[in-house]
């Protein structure tokens, strides 16, 4: 794949597009009407391209999906992988609930994030699962069929599910204490960094949902943050980790990964508690 | 068995110190019926303190490595997994370990919130019936923890039918069903086996050994009519596992059949 751009997100932008297109073109010739959903959400939806671009994919089909069917999705995504590799851009896919991040090795990075649903995992994620997957959900691109949310329904979001359930407040703490274990520091800082970001934004995405608030792209979220919880000790963490993100300088250097290991604790922590409290009217 | 056990005992407490408020242990022989290579697996919980020192963490993770490495010069391989997905052990499985030990890290203060998660019900009834406390305070007790319904089975995060079912999807996409089959026949097979028990708790009963967990399902849900179906695949855990994909497509099936019981409420019309 060739680019024309000298543009580094502008190229990364028209690369991924073009594997996008090629993949919804493929699934939807092969799986025909078993095929109720290809929706594209996160960071390539808010245009936040980075060197490493992840690329967030809900593909749904009728229930229940046949080997067949998983081998014609696995068969095309092999087949991006294949095409759209060259000496400047890396493929890596991945099926998988949850984060899933990949290291900057070539110029661009591309981690294709498949999660697979048929129509009773889609009410799963749509009607009670994470406030997380319901913000997801509010900034979403179809690529094909309808919208998520058409097929498995919508809930409102409550305190007690950004205060308890998975992927929310408490679940992203465990994440953090755990991924110390899993990864080790001196070989895996730019992973862990990759996990420190998705847990502390998305406890932001959480915090601003049960109060209402419905943030687009990550910018946004943080700087709503900033104004929705201005008497939160930690109000500005997350806009310091979005930075660095962005500007991806530093995310090879283990004593500020380590340093910002601490900080994210501390944040969760604190966020944790203060949303026990919240009644909101905190800031008043 | 008893000396791994200990030897990871040790690692834990010679780590963290005074940051554990307990740690519960739990033996999967409901995991281990039909694991690749005879292995044992079993889950550590340990729940810390809120504001644990990391660096006690990293020591934790060093001193795991370091028995890892003893034990294996005594010829024992022993492999770590950490984080609760119970289905993910056998992905382990594939390099050949002899035991397969899980260690999940909770803080004191996302506890509460667990106890209250609808997410984390049917892992923490299981957890607190089945587990051991072998060290602490026992912060977790089953009148804690809310009774498990039918909803919980079929649509929480952790151990339901639905959840199960992607797993298998995703593990169709990222590994090789022709290389790999037994890895694939044993996330099947457990996934079934996991649910069944699971579906169980509706009932307040609680059991783990495969041929028992079919039995009981057959007394308390009579009128689900796939037993013969679900008798087949249950037969697999006691033979040799072939190369076939059948187990798997079973598997597939008998979730998403189980998955449309209980939405239908045929469920409540057995004993």
């Amino acid at each position: 794949m060739v680019t024309q751009w000298n543009n580094p997100r502008i190229a990364m932008k028209e690369k991924i597009y073009t594997l996008l297109n090629f993949l919804t073109k493929t699934l939807t010739m092969e799986l025909g009407d078993r095929l109720l959903s290809i929706s594209l959400y996160g960071s390539t939806v808010t245009e936040e391209i980075k060197n490493v671009q992840d690329v967030d994919l809900f593909i749904i089909l009728k229930a229940p999906i046949s080997i067949q069917e998983l081998k014609t999705i696995k068969v095309t995504l092999e087949q991006c992988k294949e095409k759209f590799t060259d000496k400047e851009t890396l493929i890596k896919y991945l099926a998988r609930e949850g984060p899933f991040k990949i290291p900057p090795i070539k110029k661009y990075n591309i981690a294709l994030h498949i999660t697979i649903f048929d129509l009773h995992g889609i009410q799963r994620v749509c009607l009670q699962e994470s406030s997380l997957c319901k913000s997801f959900m509010s900034k979403i691109s179809v690529l094909y069929g309808s919208k998520p949310t058409d097929i498995g329904g919508k809930t409102e979001v409550t305190k007690h599910d950004v205060l308890n359930n998975a992927l929310t407040i408490p679940f992203l703490k465990n994440l953090i204490i755990n991924s110390i274990l899993w990864h080790d520091i001196d070989v895996q800082s730019e992973i862990l960094f990759g996990i420190i970001e998705y847990a502390v934004l998305s406890s932001v995405i959480n915090a601003l949902l049960s109060t209402g608030h419905t943030p687009g792209s990550k910018e946004e979220c943080v700087s709503m943050f900033i104004q929705q919880f201005k008497d939160f000790i930690f109000k500005q963490y997350p806009k310091e980790i979005y930075d660095e993100k962005m500007n991806q300088k530093s995310l090879k250097d283990k004593h500020k990964v380590n340093d910002h290991i601490k900080k994210s604790l501390a944040f969760l922590t604190a966020l944790l508690k203060y949303m026990e409290g919240y009644n909101g009217d905190n800031n008043k | 068995m008893e000396t791994i056990i200990n030897r990871i005992m040790y690692a834990i407490k010679s780590s963290l110190k005074n940051e554990i408020h307990s740690i519960y242990f739990i033996k999967r022989d409901d995991l281990s019926f039909c694991t690749l290579h005879n292995a044992k697996i079993f889950q550590f919980f340990i729940i810390i303190n809120e504001n644990v020192d990391i660096e006690s963490l990293r020591l934790l993770s060093k001193n795991l490595l370091k028995t890892r490495e003893e034990l294996k010069r005594e010829g024992r391989e022993v492999d770590f997994i950490y984080g609760e997905d119970t289905l993910s052990f056998y992905t382990h499985l594939a390099d050949k370990a002899d035991a397969i030990s899980g260690i999940t890290l909770w803080c004191r203060d996302v506890i509460n919130h667990l106890l209250l998660s609808s997410d984390y019900a049917i892992m923490l009834k299981n957890l607190s019936y089945h587990g051991e406390l072998l060290f602490g305070n026992r912060i977790i007790s089953e009148w804690k923890i809310p009774r498990i319904n039918p909803w919980h089975c079929v649509f929480s995060f952790y151990d339901s039918l639905t959840r199960y079912t992607t797993y298998l999807y995703e593990l169709y996409i990222n590994r090789d069903i022709e290389r790999e089959y037994p890895l694939f026949n044993c996330c099947g097979l457990a996934s079934v086996l996991q649910s069944i028990k699971n579906i169980l708790l509706i009932k307040n009963v609680y059991v783990q050994e495969p041929n028992e967990i079919y039995k009981k399902f057959c007394e308390y849900f009579p009128n689900y009519d796939e037993k013969n179906t679900l008798r087949h695949l249950i037969r697999t855990t006691k033979s040799q596992i072939t190369r076939s994909k059948r187990v798997y497509e079973r598997s597939l099936f008998l979730l998403n059949h189980l998955t449309e019981y209980l939405l239908s409420g045929w469920c409540y019309a057995g004993r």
